[in-house]
C-alpha cells in the first residue's frame, strides 16, 4: 500500500481498475434498481420500503467515505504521503452527497411512518447531521486556505478529529434510546430480514460501494494530473 | 394476513428521483473533471 503512495505507480495501477469499475457501478445499480422495485410491498411500510434500498446504502456509503477521508488524513499528516491529501479531497465531495442524500431520504421515510421528517431528540439523525457538517466544514477549510501544504495540514487536523464522530454514529442506536430502529445487518445473530429485502439492499449497497471506488479513485488520478498540469504550467511561466 | 398498508408511492418516487439526480451530479461530476483535466495536460504535453 505505502508504494502506491507514489503518483506514478499509482497512476498505473489504477488505470486498468477505472473502465471495469465503471461499468461495474452500472450494471449493480441497474441490477439493485430491478430487485428493488419488484420486491414486494412491506405489510406494515407498503412501498415505502423501497425507500430504504436508497436510504440504507447512501448512510453507509457516507460513513464509510468519512473513514477513507480520516484514513487519508492520516497519512497526510503523520507520513506526508504525496498522494494522501489527494486522496481525502477526492473522498470529500462525494462523501458529503452521500450523508446528505441519506438525510434526506431517511427524512423522506420518516414523515410517512414516523409522522415527521426530523426530531432532534434522536441521537442517530443529529450524529449522521453532524457527520455532514464535518464534511463541509472540511471543505470550507480546504478551500480557505491559499498555501497548499498549509491547508493540507489544516484540513488532515480537522479531518481527524471527525473520525471521533463515526463510532458514535454507528453505535447511537444502541447506546441511548432512539426512534431510529437498531442495526439490522450487522448483528451478533446475523441479519433481520427476509431474503426478499436482504437481496435488493446488499445489491444496492455493493452498488453505491463500487460506484463510490470509482468516483474516488477517479477523482485521485484526476488530482493527479491536475498537480502534474500546474507544475508543467509554473514551468512554461518560468521558461517564458 | 395483514391487510397491506397504504402504498406511499410519491414518498417512494420522491426519494428515488432525488438519489438518481445526486449520484448522476456526483458521477457526471468526477467524469467531467477527468476529461477536462486529461484533455488540458495533453494539450501542454503536445505542445512541449
Amino acid at each position: 500500500m505505502f508504494g502506491l503512495a507514489n503518483p506514478e505507480r499509482f497512476m498505473r495501477f489504477s488505470a486498468p481498475l477505472v473502465g471495469p469499475l465503471w461499468i461495474a457501478a452500472g450494471l449493480l445499480l441497474a441490477a439493485g434498481s430491478w430487485l428493488s422495485l419488484t420486491a414486494p410491498p412491506d405489510y406494515q411500510q407498503g412501498d415505502s420500503v423501497r425507500i430504504m434500498f436508497v436510504h440504507v446504502p447512501a448512510a453507509s456509503m457516507g460513513l464509510m467515505a468519512y473513514a477513507a477521508l480520516g484514513v487519508s488524513c492520516l497519512f497526510s499528516l503523520v507520513w506526508r504521503h504525496p498522494l494522501a491529501d489527494a486522496a481525502a479531497r477526492a473522498a470529500a465531495v462525494p462523501g458529503a452527497a452521500l450523508t446528505g442524500l441519506a438525510l434526506i431520504t431517511g427524512a423522506i421515510w420518516g414523515k410517512p411512518m414516523w409522522g415527521v421528517w426530523w426530531t432532534w431528540g434522536d441521537a442517530r439523525l443529529v450524529s449522521v447531521l453532524v457527520l455532514f457538517l464535518f464534511y463541509l466544514a472540511w471543505l470550507a477549510l480546504r478551500a480557505a486556505i491559499e498555501d497548499e501544504s498549509k491547508a493540507a495540514r489544516a484540513a488532515a487536523v480537522l479531518g481527524l478529529v471527525g473520525l471521533i464522530n463515526l463510532p458514535i454514529v454507528k453505535f447511537s442506536v444502541d447506546w441511548w434510546n432512539t426512534l431510529h430502529q437498531p442495526a439490522s445487518l450487522l448483528r451478533a445473530d446475523g441479519p433481520s430480514m427476509t431474503a426478499a429485502y436482504l437481496t435488493p439492499l446488499l445489491t444496492m449497497m455493493a452498488a453505491y460501494a463500487v460506484l463510490f471506488a470509482a468516483v474516488w479513485i477517479t477523482g485521485v488520478r484526476t488530482e493527479v494530473m491536475g498537480r502534474r498540469l500546474r507544475t508543467l504550467r509554473a514551468r512554461r511561466a518560468m521558461e517564458a | 394476513m395483514p391487510e397491506v398498508a397504504r402504498s406511499y408511492v410519491e414518498y417512494v418516487a420522491a426519494a428515488w428521483g432525488i438519489s438518481a439526480v445526486v449520484l448522476v451530479v456526483v458521477a457526471g461530476r468526477a467524469l467531467v473533471a477527468a476529461r477536462q483535466v486529461r484533455a488540458r495536460l495533453k494539450e501542454l504535453e503536445d505542445g512541449e
